[in-house]
């Protein structure tokens, strides 16, 4: 509701391209809302009525269904999802405009967020660290709740039952008079998990139950002031069953998460106004394993805090918007394994104007400062320009920069693992904790890790064409270049004891992701509607390719001679768990004013997730994880004005690969009933 | 839909220019193949990593396995010994001649010359060739922590200097009794598949 009142500017605008009717709105670009066709940079908005049509319940169920997005599992185990080639530590995820924390290795666990109430997600590929800083490397995703309009009460509510014996239920309950609005939704979520391994007795994902409890109140105390306040609670619990040298284990894996934002908003007149917010966050993980007679075998935990204070003014003058903000940010963590309790402080500004020149060239100029108390201070920029070619064609261009501060456990972690030998110490500790140990081999020189790590920084560059040549037909190409440089990653720095190895991290290389991404689709309208989506991706180690263009020699081994080869350019495949090809295929078919069929099909080519011959990198000789494809689909029944009920099937071929994806499932079936009141 | 068609074109142009260029590697004309030299006798010490067990020897000149002490080279499980230098460990075969061994970097038939600087022997502390199970890839092979397989590491040629004065180069091509080993259905490592080119001559080119 807020953000409507700066839609008004739109509309003076005389750079009007495309029918409006079909155009959806974005805010998380620029801030304020903005006409998708008019953004120069590369966004995809995801609607409801597309989150609803698979009966999605949580956010990794919607977004890896979209173009050049994958959801990967990594080395440590974590999963988070990949754009445009880059890891899920490089994506910020937002809910109404506030970050989601609590991210294991990097990557926030999608299965977490719940996308019941979620009016549309808004997804814009490449860096965004001149609006959203830290994080917002690869790319931001927001979720957007519902506004309501009409004046009343309205309550939704939804059952869906699933295999595995899923179930998931909400019930969402608004009310609005006036300038008054509440909203309060609560989602639950319970699965029995999946095995895709017999032999063992373990689980592949063991069952869990969460909780999302969601409320916003939005009040205008006069005509200028408009408050807005929103909160959240999450609860997880899950069982945790592991073996450690045939030893049985059984625990829980606990986490909650909560989250308490309220800003408030003036609106001066109608070319200016201000809003402070103020935001607060925490997010725990606790998990033990106890042997079975009952004695802790192991325990740990995660605890990280984030208050956010921001201040941002908005000046839109004859089709010029602008916003600048600042604000503070404190972080805190309690983790296990820690040397300390790890504190940051942040005090950023920034800037952005959005402008049109020449009555047609629309111009987005950005940039932010960021000043941490442990690392240099960064500025990050975002220039883009949209041309409007024809009344069918606009070019687009953006250049950004980017950046990820180290994150707490390279600077701090201090871990032994005793099963399989090893140590990893944070940057922060590695030199005094070396000195403390006895029969140090080292094999990094130590004054290496005496200077602190810097912050990974990238650079990006789109360039992007839309055509619609009809109202019901458009196409949507976007040539992306990424290159992250200082890439943080652990490396052995020294032997110890019994010939422990002693690793730490360090900025090692560079790395670089380019490629197409190509998007089309067809509507007929009331009867039905196809869209394509392909990705191709070329990921490399920048310093790999070098090595090989300069005949430093890589070698593998012939799977049909045993003999080293030489490896020449185009043996080198690229980076771990990137795919060269990915796509999509989806077709929604109107069969009458009741009936709605949706399929679905999601491709991604070969990949791998670890060298398999001996030299340490992805090559040709390389054994790979075959492609797959998944196919999904589902009807949607409109009962009554008020009642609806949705079946369908998921993964349709069942297709598994026990040895290697563990986040397939197989064949999944559900049914889902939604009835609202008014 | 001229404008399409021409999208379209370009997009195929994008996806069919990728063809593989032709490999040209060398190929060494005098290289001999042994298979499954059993050096399985060993155990592993879980504290300290160190290798035990017993040593089987193997001589260049005589292309075979041997008992007596003309040895060159002897393998048990990861560890690889030469007949030149000083014993570290208990039950290691006597050291009678002057062999020695460095590890260069390249294909089989790309080591054309012994880097007569490079060799090195045993001493009380440790094997020329570093033996840590594969660990730090610093030796001959590396260790996958999730398969537990050990593999030589591609592009290792171990070259010898022999008990009489001689030269090799050699390659190991696998550690199992099978290419490829699948750990938990038994396959036990110890088994060294290796090639190798023996220079009779005493010259240091092959």
């Amino acid at each position: 509701m807020l953000l409507t009142y700066f839609s008004f500017s739109q509309n003076q605008k005389d750079t009007v391209i495309f029918d409006r009717n079909l155009q959806e709105v974005t805010i998380t670009a620029t801030k304020t809302s903005k006409f998708i066709n008019e953004l120069p940079i590369p966004v995809t908005i995801i609607l409801e009525k597309e989150v609803q049509e698979f009966s999605a319940s949580k956010l990794y169920d919607v977004i890896t269904k979209q173009t050049g997005i994958v959801s990967v599992t990594t080395k440590t185990g974590t999963e988070g999802l990949q754009m445009q080639g880059l890891d899920a530590s490089y994506t910020t995820i937002l809910i109404d405009g506030f970050p989601v924390i609590g991210r294991l290795f990097g990557a926030l666990d999608l299965n977490r967020i719940s996308v019941s109430d979620i009016e549309k997600i808004e997804v814009i590929k490449g860096p965004f660290s001149s609006l959203y800083g830290s994080n917002a490397l690869g790319g931001v995703i927001n979720l957007i709740s519902k506004k309501q309009i009409d004046d009343g009460p309205i309550i939704n509510t939804s059952l869906k039952h699933a295999s595995h014996n899923t179930t998931h239920s909400s019930l969402i309950y608004k009310y609005k008079e006036g300038s008054f609005q509440i909203s309060n939704s609560i989602d639950y979520y319970n699965t029995d998990g999946y095995d895709l391994i017999d032999s063992d007795v373990l689980s592949t994902v063991n069952p869990y139950s969460n909780y999302t409890f969601r409320s916003n109140l939005k009040y205008a105390l006069s005509d200028k002031l408009l408050l807005n306040t929103n909160g959240h609670y999450y609860k997880q619990e899950q069982i945790n069953i592991t073996t450690d040298s045939s030893v049985l284990l059984k625990g829980e894996s606990n986490i909650k998460e909560w989250s308490f934002g309220t800003s408030a908003k003036y609106l001066m007149n109608s070319n200016f106004n201000q809003q402070l917010e103020i935001y607060k966050t925490n997010y725990r993980a606790d998990e033990f394993l106890n042997t079975e007679d009952g004695v802790l075998y192991e325990d740990n935990y995660f605890d990280h805090t984030l208050l956010q204070t921001e201040m941002k003014s908005y000046f839109t003058y004859k089709g010029l918007n602008s916003i600048v903000g600042f604000g503070i940010t404190k972080e805190e963590l309690f983790r296990r394994d820690f040397s300390n309790n790890p504190e940051q402080d942040l005090k950023f500004i920034y800037g952005q104007l959005d402008a049109t020149a020449f009555n047609k060239v629309n111009i987005i100029l950005g940039s932010r400062y960021d000043n941490y108390t442990n690392y240099t201070p960064v500025v990050s920029n975002k220039l883009a320009l949209g041309f409007p070619l024809t009344n069918k064609i606009q070019i687009n261009g953006s250049v950004g920069t980017g950046f990820k501060t180290p994150d707490f456990r390279q600077q701090y972690f201090d871990f032994t693992n005793s099963t399989i030998g090893y140590i990893v110490l944070g940057r922060d500790v590695a030199v005094d904790r070396l000195g403390d140990m006895q029969n140090v081999q080292e094999i990094v020189p130590f004054s290496e890790l005496r200077s602190p790590l810097r912050s990974e920084t990238s650079l990006n560059i789109n360039i992007g064409l839309r055509y619609n040549p009809s109202d019901n037909f458009s196409f949507d190409f976007n040539f992306f270049n990424n290159k992250v440089n200082d890439l943080i990653e652990w490396k052995l720095v020294a032997t110890g004891k019994n010939n422990i190895n002693i690793y730490s991290y360090f900025n090692v290389n560079q790395v670089e992701t380019k490629g197409l991404e190509f998007n089309t689709t067809y509507k007929k309208k009331n009867t039905w509607e196809i869209k394509f989506g392909y990705q191709l991706l070329y990921a490399y180690d920048t310093e790999i390719v070098r090595n090989i263009k300069n005949e430093t020699s890589y070698f593998a081994r012939d799977a049909e001679t045993l003999t080293s080869v030489n490896l020449n350019k185009d043996d080198y495949f690229g980076l771990f768990n990137r795919s060269r090809h990915m796509g999509t295929a989806k077709l929604n078919y109107h069969l009458n004013d009741k009936t709605d069929l949706n399929a679905m099909l999601t491709y991604r080519s070969k990949y791998a997730l670890s060298d398999s011959n001996g030299n340490d990198i992805l090559d040709a000789y390389d054994k790979f994880i075959d492609g797959y494809s998944l196919c999904d689909i589902g009807i949607t029944y409109q009962i009554s004005a008020l009642k609806s009920c949705q079946i369908g099937v998921k993964n349709m071929f069942g297709f598994t690969n026990p040895e290697y994806i563990s986040n397939i499932a197989g064949r999944l079936y559900y049914m889902n009933f939604k009835i609202n009141f008014k | 839909m001229q404008k399409l068609s021409l999208l379209l074109s370009i997009l195929i142009l994008l996806f069919t220019s990728c063809e593989k260029s032709i490999r040209q590697n060398r190929v060494d004309e005098n290289v001999i193949n042994f298979v499954e030299l059993n050096a399985s006798q060993y155990t592993v010490n879980v504290l300290d990593s160190i290798v035990t067990g017993k040593f089987e020897k193997f001589s260049f000149s005589e292309g075979d396995t041997v008992t007596h002490e003309n040895w060159d080279v002897a393998f048990s499980g990861t560890t690889i010994i030469v007949n030149g230098g000083d014993s570290y460990s208990v039950n290691q075969p006597e050291r009678t001649a002057n062999a020695a061994v460095y590890i260069a970097t390249g294909i089989m038939s790309d080591i054309r010359t012994v880097d007569l600087t490079k060799l090195e022997q045993d001493n009380t502390s440790g094997p020329a060739i570093i033996d840590d199970l594969g660990i730090s890839e610093q030796g001959w092979a590396s260790y996958d922590m999730s398969s537990h397989i050990l593999s030589p590491i591609p592009g290792k040629i171990l070259v010898f200097r022999t008990h009489d004065n001689k030269y090799a180069k050699m390659e190991i091509l696998y550690f199992y009794d099978t290419p490829n080993p699948i750990i938990s259905d038994g396959d036990y490592g110890g088994f060294y598949t290796f090639n190798y080119v023996y220079q009779s001559t005493g010259e240091i080119n092959f």
